[in-house]
């Protein structure tokens, strides 16, 4: 990687500094939002499942207790039936897509609009916590983005996955050095060939929440020929912040181990809580100077001239420029695809969110 | 505000330049620099050990150290004056350019010790709580209403960690704060000693994490590199290793392999802090002349 590149992180990343400072309580706002929003639709939903499956939960539970008490063996029938019963019920498979759909749409659309507002900080704006809200109705595009990408970066895992597997044969055949060789083969595949792959698709979820109306397909696209030259940069980019992470999740955890001990107390829920806070606290802290390294990253490499970039996202297809356009999906896709009524530009000058 | 990070990155490249460049030369220095000293331990203990008297054993031993002492600061302070000669004006240095600097091989082994004591003070606060910390928790196993078992052993475990971390704390700054003053001597051999180590202090002032931020990257590059190849040369070790000959060979690959990175990037270490120096040296310099200045006329 050339110097400039480096020279560029460690601009971007001093920026990426500066900006989470003047923007840090409406950033901590929006990232606890988002995260009270999907805890609470996962509790809500969890209820809701063991609401549904009562009757199965409650027999399994009582064919445990029976046999943790009995611990005789031919009283785990039982339980393997009780789990049986479980597992292949209609209602348990209803509930688990139940789950990975609604969280899936509520963790996509609120992380575009945690993108949107990041950009927006990014480029000069104010940051509105509620703004998380702005692109719910992009959801489901969100969504079939994430699992898109994820398949994706599992295709490139596939090579270490059959090293793996050839590995576990060898080792089961009882080829104990052939075995861990070929283990360690398939592992460092994998990590050598997924992580390029995820960095390679890194900026779709940011093309999306800049422009929207664009394709899911496209902006994976567009991510790929923008990172192209700069996956090795990306990489090293964030990576003072996560050691950061590492250094302060080991240093609060060493600190508290000596208070605790110094002081003669117990390691009980009070003392646990405490040390989670300060932990999240300090984890929310530097996350936040990652995403907004990722944002200024996005918008640098989006738009290395400034005076290129439109005024406004909207008019983008309107406008004539260099960058390739991303081809609108066909109309029948989904419901969100039609153009809304309200534009991002009314939404923002609108008291009330349209969401 | 000159951007100090940025400064860094270019120190690092240019390190790795001519780290590429001077390498087998540079490796040539080191080897020398190490050959000769583990060649007088390794005689200077034979010598005593063929000797039957305990005295002249303990005498004999205090004085190879010092000789010990003064060769190594000599050739450590060429070593030093070769690299800044690389790095400075990029002329052709040879190896025997180790040598050049053993006629202030007193002087350099007064820096160390003074810079090593000065260093040893500033650890003084941390040694102090961990001698403390001994004395209370002896002193209340003895009293009457003695401590417990587990509080004793609670401030046995917390007190001499909180006296080592203290050492740390204070010892690291101090240890960057003087860190210059050897190039400082191999630059200019007719600079004093306390005066090299004013310098050093002068010019590292607000430059102390920077200089500490320097080679963090090559540490963790090197790391990595290191856990790398013995992971990838012990699974190789696995499959073919099925004789204890092919063992032993493997095993010195393995051993030639890690130490060759380790002195490889420890002479683009080495390279960064010459390139730090002459880079405070510049700063300070058009400060000099900007005092002088008036007084020219």
């Amino acid at each position: 990687m050339s110097i400039e590149r480096t020279v560029e992180n460690v601009y971007l990343r001093q920026d990426a500094v500066t900006l989470t400072r003047r923007h840090f309580w409406p950033l901590v706002g929006l990232t606890i939002l988002f995260n009270l929003v999907v805890n609470i639709a996962t509790q809500a939903l969890t209820s809701l499942c063991d609401d549904v499956m009562y009757t199965e939960i409650q027999a399994l539970t009582q064919a445990m207790n029976y046999y943790q008490n009995s611990k005789i063996l031919t009283s785990y029938e039982p339980v393997t039936a009780a789990a049986k019963n479980l597992l292949t019920s209609p209602k348990f498979l209803l509930c688990n897509l139940l789950y990975i759909v609604v969280t899936g749409l509520l963790y996509a659309g609120l992380t575009l609009g945690h993108c949107r507002e990041r950009l927006d900080a990014v480029r000069g704006s104010v940051v509105r916590p509620k703004g998380v809200f702005s692109l719910m109705r992009y959801a489901f595009k969100g969504w079939r983005l994430y699992l898109l990408s994820l398949l994706k970066v599992a295709l490139w895992a596939l090579p270490g996955l059959i090293v793996i597997f050839i590995a576990g044969v060898s080792l089961s055949a009882a080829f104990s050095a052939s075995g861990m060789a070929l283990l360690w083969l398939g592992l460092g595949l994998i990590f050598a060939l997924t992580i390029p792959a995820g960095l390679r698709y890194s900026l779709a979820a940011y093309v999306l929440c800049d422009e929207p109306d664009g394709g899911v397909i496209a902006s994976l696209r567009l991510s790929k020929s923008l990172m192209k030259g700069r996956i090795w940069q990306r990489f090293k980019l964030v990576l003072p912040f996560e050691l950061k992470v590492v250094g302060m999740i080991l240093l609060i955890s060493a600190l508290f181990e000596l208070t605790i001990t110094a002081l003669g107390l117990t390691y009980n829920n009070t003392v646990s809580n405490i040390e989670t806070i300060l932990l999240n606290a300090g984890i929310i802290y530097f996350t936040l100077q990652g995403q907004m390294t990722k944002a200024a990253f996005y918008e640098k490499v989006r738009w290395p001239n400034p005076e290129d970039k439109p005024a406004k996202p909207v008019s983008y297809w309107l406008q004539d420029h260099s960058t390739p356009a991303l081809p609108e999906e066909s109309p029948a896709d989904s419901p969100e695809d039609t153009v809304p009524e309200n534009t991002e530009e009314k939404e923002k000058t609108n008291e009330e969110p349209v969401c | 505000m000159k951007n100090l990070s940025v400064e860094n990155v270019y120190t690092r490249a240019k390190a790795k330049e001519l780290t590429k460049k001077y390498f087998w030369k540079l490796l040539g220095m080191m080897a020398i620099v190490f050959g000769i000293v583990y060649a007088i331990t390794l005689g200077g203990t034979a010598l005593l050990a063929a000797t039957g008297n305990e005295t002249i054993a303990v005498i004999g031993y205090l004085v190879l150290m010092a000789v010990m002492l003064l060769v190594a600061s000599g050739l450590g302070m060429g070593l030093i004056a070769a690299m800044i000669y690389i790095c400075r004006d990029g002329e052709q240095v040879k190896v025997s350019q180790v040598f050049s600097r053993m006629g202030q091989c007193l002087k350099a082994c007064g820096l160390s010790l003074w810079v090593g004591l000065k260093t040893f003070l500033w650890m003084l606060p941390g040694y102090l709580v961990v001698i403390v910390s001994a004395i209370v928790v002896v002193g209340s196993a003895y009293t009457t209403n003695g401590a417990t078992a587990e509080e004793t052993a609670a401030l046995m475990t917390v007190l001499p960690l909180i006296g080592m971390i203290l050492m740390f704390v204070l010892a690291i700054p101090a240890v960057y704060r003087y860190m210059l003053s050897t190039y400082i001597l191999a630059d200019k051999p007719e600079t004093g000693v306390f005066e090299s180590v004013r310098q050093s202090k002068a010019m590292m002032k607000g430059h102390k994490w920077q200089a500490f931020k320097l080679i963090l990257p090559i540490m963790l590059i090197m790391y990595v590199v290191m856990l790398v190849v013995m992971v990838a040369l012990g699974a190789v070790m696995g499959l073919l290793a099925n004789t204890a000959a092919a063992a032993t060979i493997l095993s010195i690959v393995l051993v030639v392999v890690l130490y060759a990175a380790m002195l490889y990037y420890m002479i683009r270490m080495y390279l960064c802090y010459t390139l730090f120096y002459l880079k405070r040296v510049e700063e300070q310099n058009p400060a000099q002349e900007a005092v002088e200045a008036p007084y020219a006329e």
